[in-house]
């Protein structure tokens, strides 16, 4: 992402520098591992033990409560790849996350674009403002008032789409639609943050760039594509991968809004998870699901890494 | 083109424009008009077909009612105790270790800075069951311990103070050891009071996302006393039958009021520290 390229870039400057191998004073060596101590600590016990303990118990068979385990080995992950059920919560997170990526990240740089125009200034920040605020609500709240909006018999949404003649929409009601209802809350709910992300790219843009485009009185979707898009495409990347892990993890709205249904169309990892450990008390497939979600996090983390020590080099 | 007809294109385009920005707000603020108008209704009134935007007249029994139904107040302080308590712990944490991998000289720096990374970017969605069986283990469930300990030390807070503490030139801290100064007086009268926006910038996101957690309240608590507000609100739904949509708009304006107004008073600053936690 932006900031975190460019304090990267400034980072490895001073670093460089000193290359000599220094030699440590003991006081000084002892100060900062005081210094760190607390911290890595407490990411030891709540990150690095339950991972490698997830990791390590999804070769087991057991229940939440009980201290008896089994060791199985891969069956867990066996049974779940040959589930149909799970199989079918895999492609509802990668439908879901597919979708609400794709929609969230084109309306975002759409709607960056439009307000990084320089017409009207105080409206745009109004808009920024307004469009942002979704973001800071609970998702509780979020998912609540959207249930009601989209009430598939007395709902605002269907109300307009009745005066507009289209009929009713089922949303949540419909396992063909439910899927795509959630998809549109989280859209409402994320555009203004992914397009503040945007936007502070968009700024960074050195405007000498554009004063030569404009001379040639090229025209602005040919400014856009040529100039605009490849400027800040590394930020839309780093943005993507982010939005990617993070709808992967989606979990409010399915426990709020659906719990799972209608038959399984909503069901997403996080919550077949949360089900299994605490509803249905089996914690072999819980702990199997997790690290298919570790593993999936991970990948997209090194990919992240992966590009971002490219830029940083290349510069 | 004649020039008048140009301007007179310029204009009409201005037009369109700001009817479009506007279409875009009132479009992205309706949900938010939509809890208020209903947590005024009367049931019947929700019930209408095709449904009205502007209430009858002001029920504020609604509110009244929502506040009947939880102990409102209970998950009130519950949720201010716990984003509080991580607000002031997380510092005592977070300030002292980015100040060690910002300045600090010692050997397995970079191995222990790849444990927080590691911490950034690994989710709780990830690792919940196994925290959740190391609290029961302990006993501490039925503590506020799960709802701030993991969040004690947060890797982002870590992450953004350290590049700010990495950026203060090497010359004013030489400085202040030439006067004598220890450790503790450079971090604490030179490094934090200079750091002041990215401490405030952490402290903002972390009383939000506290502030409107979900996920984590719901599976580390299980009685009204830890419960927190979100939690408190979200189980309004589960307690009648008939969904009575304008208690549970009601309840839900409880839940936002308080964001909603930290935002009017300093929504620039929030919003350039959310363009910093784009980070993760």
């Amino acid at each position: 992402m932006l900031s975190f390229s460019n304090v990267g870039t400034q980072a490895a400057k001073p670093r460089k520098k000193k290359k000599v191998k220094q030699k440590y004073r003991l006081g000084e060596q002892l100060a900062g591992y005081g210094l760190v101590a607390p911290a890595i600590i407490l990411l030891c016990v709540f990150t690095i033990y339950p991972m490698l303990y997830l990791i390590y118990s999804s070769l087991f068979d057991g229940k939440l409560i009980s201290k008896k385990r089994n060791f199985v080995g891969f069956e867990n992950y066996e049974k779940l790849l040959t589930d149909s059920d799970f199989l079918r919560v895999i492609s509802n997170t990668v439908v879901y996350s597919i979708l609400l990526v794709a929609f969230t990240m084109v309306l975002a740089v759409l709607v960056a674009v439009w307000l990084n125009s320089k017409v009207t200034p105080r409206l745009n920040s109004l808009t920024q403002a307004a469009i942002f605020t979704p973001h800071i609500i609970s998702l509780v709240s979020a998912s609540m008032v959207f249930m009601w909006l989209m009430d598939p018999q007395i709902g605002f949404i269907n109300s307009i789409l009745t005066k507009l003649g289209l009929g009713k929409f089922p949303f949540l009601a419909s396992p063909n639609t439910a899927l795509i209802s959630l998809v549109m809350v989280m859209v409402w709910k994320s555009v203004g943050y992914y397009s503040l992300l945007i936007l502070a790219a968009l700024q960074n843009i050195p405007p000498n760039i554009y004063e030569a485009a404009a001379l040639d009185d090229t025209p602005k979707v040919r400014v856009f594509f040529r100039i605009t898009l490849p400027m800040i495409s590394p930020t839309v990347f780093f943005t993507t991968i982010v939005a990617t892990i993070s709808s992967f993890q989606v979990f409010d709205t399915v426990s709020l809004m659906t719990q799972g249904g209608p038959v399984n169309s909503t069901n997403t990892l996080v919550y077949y998870i949360y089900q299994y450990a605490f509803k249905y008390m089996k914690l072999g497939p819980a702990m199997a699901a997790g690290v298919i979600l570790l593993v999936f996090v991970l990948v997209l983390t090194i990919i992240y890494f992966a590009f971002l020590g490219k830029k940083v080099h290349y510069q | 083109m004649n020039p008048t007809i140009e301007k007179a294109f310029h204009h009409v385009g201005k037009w369109i424009n700001i009817l479009l920005k506007v279409l875009v707000i009132i479009c992205v603020a309706f949900p938010f008009v939509w809890i208020i108008s209903t947590s005024f209704k009367t049931f019947p009134e929700t019930q209408i077909f095709p449904p009205t935007l502007i209430p009858e007249s002001l029920r504020w029994e609604n509110y009244a009612n929502a506040l009947a139904s939880m102990p409102f107040f209970k998950y009130l302080r519950n949720s201010l105790f716990v984003a509080f308590s991580v607000l002031v712990l997380q510092y005592i944490i977070i300030i002292p270790a980015a100040y060690g991998f910002a300045r600090g000289k010692f050997k397995g720096k970079g191995l222990l800075f790849g444990i927080v990374l590691l911490g950034f970017m690994i989710p709780q969605q990830v690792t919940f069951v196994p925290i959740y069986m190391m609290f029961s283990k302990m006993g501490l469930l039925r503590t506020f311990i799960p709802l701030i300990a993991p969040f004690m030390a947060n890797a982002f807070g870590i992450f953004l103070l350290r590049q700010f503490f990495m950026q203060i030139p090497e010359e004013i801290i030489e400085a202040a050891r030439l006067d004598s100064a220890s450790s503790f007086k450079i971090l604490w009268r030179i490094m934090i009071p200079m750091a002041k926006s990215s401490v405030f910038t952490i402290g903002l996101l972390s009383f939000i996302s506290n502030w409107n957690s979900y996920f984590w309240p719901l599976i580390m608590t299980s009685t009204d006393d830890f419960r927190t507000l979100p939690i408190g609100v979200s189980m309004l739904i589960d307690s009648e039958g008939q969904k009575m949509w304008n208690e549970l708009m009601a309840g839900n304006m409880l839940l936002i009021i308080p964001i909603l107004i930290i935002y009017l008073v300093a929504n620039k600053q929030i919003r350039k520290a959310f363009t910093y936690s784009g980070i993760k």
